[in-house]
């Protein structure tokens, strides 16, 4: 799972560019800083989260095509986010197609492993960050389903080749999800429009999670830990249809009346 | 005063853009409009060339950003159209020797001459890319019908639409009709459903078209050339006029004239139906 192919120049680019101006970058009530692993984002405490959201909006539309394909650490050892205010957060940073990682405590803090993995490759993938956090996070983030909290993504537009939407919950999609597209949830995935891209619901571990579009055509399709890929010869089908893991491994149907219910456990 | 700047571009490489800009741009003088086509493909240039410039180049587009010269020594009027400009690349340079902001200031200034200033982007994401869109107002983005050409169009076209540029307009080029008809070339509406953008024009494959090149002629010139008829077509309806799509269909060979004259094979209509 590469991040954006483009964007790993622009983030070593714009890394050491914000490590210089770090002392200046603390306008707005909010700071970017270039470390290691990616960039971090502190928000002040006192103030409105709606001020912090515009003061963020301003500065990545000031140099949008720094920030572009980012993943962006949240610190929150001074401000926590409620649901709400981090669906705000990821709704504005999708459209740099930026994501959060679920790092939810300062990179810098600990786990040598972690600086050996990522030190070769700064920043590229979001990937590496998650999943090696994600057992932490599990424990203190995501205890419930995912489903069951509030947070999920909506957009509405297609999802094209090299743009990648990674999301901590369910994510919704009003359009198509075109080859060469990536989208990554921990909760489900359902695409109101033609599914073409690779898709990756339940990640990294929520066996429950489905997939479900009104024409499901992935060039793979992935639910917690399992893989899979049309087979060859494969016809679509101009249908409904859905994802689940059954027995070990994921089975696709026909969406029928209230049958896509079943899915759930 | 309400000049545009188009960009050409495709992600992809050889898929026309460098032609789409030169018979665009021609089309668009031979409307009366006071058009400019720039080459932003630094070190690969090709529209000189293509428009049959190539021996009139003084100055070039690095030589204006760097202030060697002033813009109206570096533009070259056409050879026929006296209200069409070329602004040639720099061949001894490469991509980085400008930047996005010399790029926009390039744009600010031939606004002020130009009713239409056409940038023939080159192919990839990279910085060259990134400085052939920065000052335009639109994006035409130029596809074959053949998957590694229209993958690369979608990647383009959100690139432009993270670029905070209107949704980009497409030119459908080398389409082979009768590969479309036997089933073994993808047809115009399995693009659109892909890319969701508005079609401005189907330029069909034609050889008159490398003959032109060759000759340094756009193929609009040529009245008997179906691509040349798309491409001024596809110049209308930028310009905001009501033209029909082309038909993809082929005329009839001979062949099928007098096996439909006789009332065996497909109809026509029936054919219609498909495509």
């Amino acid at each position: 799972m590469g991040m954006e192919d483009t964007s790993e120049n622009n983030l070593s680019e714009a890394q050491s560019n914000l490590e210089r101006e770090e002392k200046q970058s603390v306008q707005g009530n909010i700071a970017i800083k270039g470390t290691r692993n990616g960039l971090l984002l502190t928000l002040e405490p006192e103030t409105p989260f709606s001020e912090l959201l515009n003061a963020l909006s301003r500065r990545l539309s000031e140099a949008p095509g720094f920030f572009r394909g980012a993943s962006l650490a949240l610190d929150t050892t001074r401000r926590n986010l409620r649901i709400s205010e981090r669906t705000q957060l990821e709704a504005l940073l999708a459209k740099y197609q930026m994501s959060v990682t679920p790092l939810e405590q300062t990179p810098t803090a600990k786990h040598n492993e972690r600086e050996v993995i990522s030190a070769s490759d700064i920043g590229s993938d979001p990937s590496i960050a998650t999943e090696i956090t994600s057992e932490q996070t599990q424990a203190q983030a995501y205890l419930l389903d995912p489903r069951d909290s509030d947070d999920t993504l909506f957009l509405r537009r297609t999802v094209r080749s090299g743009q990648a939407i990674h999301h901590a919950s369910s994510i919704v999609i009003l359009g198509d999800v075109n080859p060469g597209a990536e989208i990554v949830a921990s909760g489900d995935i359902i695409v109101w429009g033609v599914l073409r891209g690779m898709v990756h619901a339940g990640y990294p571990n929520n066996e429950n999670a489905i997939v479900c579009s009104l024409v499901l055509s992935p060039v793979q399709l992935r639910i917690a830990h399992l893989l899979s890929r049309p087979p060859d010869g494969f016809q679509v089908q101009a249908r409904p249809e859905f994802a689940t893991i059954k027995n070990g491994q994921i089975v696709v149907e026909a969406w029928v009346n209230g049958h896509g219910r079943t899915g759930r456990k | 005063m309400d000049s545009r700047v188009l960009t050409i571009t495709s992600g992809k490489g050889g898929v026309g853009k460098t032609t789409t800009t030169a018979n665009l741009g021609t089309a668009l003088a031979m409307q009366g409009k006071k058009v400019a086509v720039v080459d932003s493909d630094i070190g690969l240039r090709n529209l000189d060339a293509v428009l049959g410039l190539e021996n009139r180049i003084v100055y070039d587009l690095v030589d204006v950003v760097e202030g060697q010269c002033r813009l109206r020594q570096a533009l070259i009027k056409d050879k026929r159209l006296p209200e069409l400009y070329l602004l040639p690349a720099a061949q001894t340079r490469d991509k980085n020797a400008i930047n996005s902001i010399q790029m926009e200031q390039l744009c600010q200034q031939l606004r002020q001459e130009f009713d239409f200033v056409l940038i023939d982007s080159p192919a990839g994401i990279e910085q060259g890319f990134r400085n052939a869109i920065v000052g335009a107002d639109e994006i035409i983005i130029v596809a074959n019908p053949e998957m590694a050409s229209v993958r690369d169009a979608d990647r383009i076209i959100g690139l432009v639409e993270a670029a905070g540029k209107p949704e980009p307009r497409l030119v459908l080029n080398r389409l082979r009709p009768e590969m479309v008809r036997r089933g073994d070339m993808m047809d115009v509406a399995d693009v659109i459903e892909v890319l969701s953008i508005e079609l401005i024009g189907i330029v069909p494959e034609d050889e008159m078209i490398i003959v032109a090149i060759n000759k340094g002629e756009p193929i609009v010139y040529e009245k008997r050339s179906r691509a040349g008829s798309a491409y001024i077509n596809a110049a209308q309806r930028i310009i905001g006029k009501e033209v029909p799509l082309e038909e993809v269909e082929e005329a009839p060979t001979l062949m099928e004239r007098l096996r439909r004259f006789v009332g065996i094979g497909p109809s026509m209509t029936e054919k219609r139906v498909r495509s």
